[in-house]
């Protein structure tokens, strides 16, 4: 008989910061279209909480 | 019943290093994709290549881990299945988070109904559909492959979502927080790439700087090994 595995210990930290993330990929491109897309995200994401 | 579901995965990877213990949401990829397995009634069995068995067991509640073939993907995946003696089961990459799990339902139906020892859920599947993954039913050896077809009424050319770079990562870990993680259903995944098109652009690779970008860190990561090379 197996036990049900408890799930990986998770600190505050381990939380990613989504908008942060986008923000820094949108420092690596210089296109338009691409700043304008992660806009776009980071929008979405704000909008929903 | 709970369909077996194999989650194919491993330590290393080229392109993106350690992706699947990257956190998405507020877990490792590979638990969260563990997650939507059992959320959506599937048993997640995690088929990794001999040596990464710990590196694995110690990030996901997944008691089913099992080592096999280092080298050949599909012997590994039937290594596992004659180990746990499953007849039936579906096969998924690790790296796609998002996964439709009516595609897998479909799947595993067709392999059933039909007979047939190899199914993938769309034309699709192996080169960039976002219906991913391949059924196999060892009980009809000899019953032939087939594609299913992306017949999703509304959304006909699901959004392919596998985490390959850096880019795509910022993109799944963006849909997770917006539809809510693991339980996301795929149609509103793909709702939100119809109504927000844009948000193809920001993995949107096949462009000439994305590609000088990739060729700067695949120069570094080379003068990086080399330099640990030459260090032993």
């Amino acid at each position: 008989m197996t036990t049900k595995k408890e799930a990986p210990k998770k600190t505050k930290e381990d939380k990613p910061n989504v908008v942060k993330s986008l923000q820094d990929l949108k420092a690596l491109y210089s296109s338009t279209d691409v700043h304008e897309a992660i806009d776009k995200a980071i929008e979405l994401v704000k909008t929903n909480k | 019943m709970n369909w077996p579901c194999f989650i194919l995965a491993r330590r290393k990877s080229e392109r993106l290093a350690f992706k699947h213990f990257l956190m998405l949401g507020d877990m490792p990829m590979i638990e969260f994709v563990v997650k939507r397995c059992e959320f959506f009634g599937f048993k997640p069995f995690i088929c990794v290549p001999k040596g990464d068995y710990d590196t694995f067991n110690e990030r996901t509640s997944c008691l089913d881990i099992f080592e096999g073939d280092p080298d050949n993907v599909e012997a590994r995946v039937i290594e596992c299945a004659h180990h746990y003696r499953i007849k039936i089961f579906h096969a998924l990459d690790a790296d796609d988070p998002f996964f439709d799990p009516f595609a897998v339902l479909d799947s595993f139906n067709a392999s059933q109904t039909n007979r047939l020892w190899r199914i993938t859920p769309s034309y699709h599947s192996r080169a960039g559909s976002g219906r991913m993954g391949t059924t196999y039913n060892l009980t009809s050896p000899s019953g032939g492959d087939r594609n299913l077809l992306d017949a999703l009424g509304t959304y006909p050319w699901p959004q392919r979502l596998t985490v390959d770079y850096p880019e795509d990562l910022c993109l799944v870990r963006m849909v997770a927080e917006t539809l809510g993680g693991y339980m996301a259903p795929r149609t509103a995944v793909d709702e939100l790439f119809v109504k927000n098109p844009d948000l193809h652009k920001i993995n949107w690779f096949r462009n000439a700087e994305w590609k000088a970008h990739q060729d700067d860190e695949r120069r570094a990561r080379f003068r990086e090994e080399v330099r640990q090379q030459a260090g032993d």
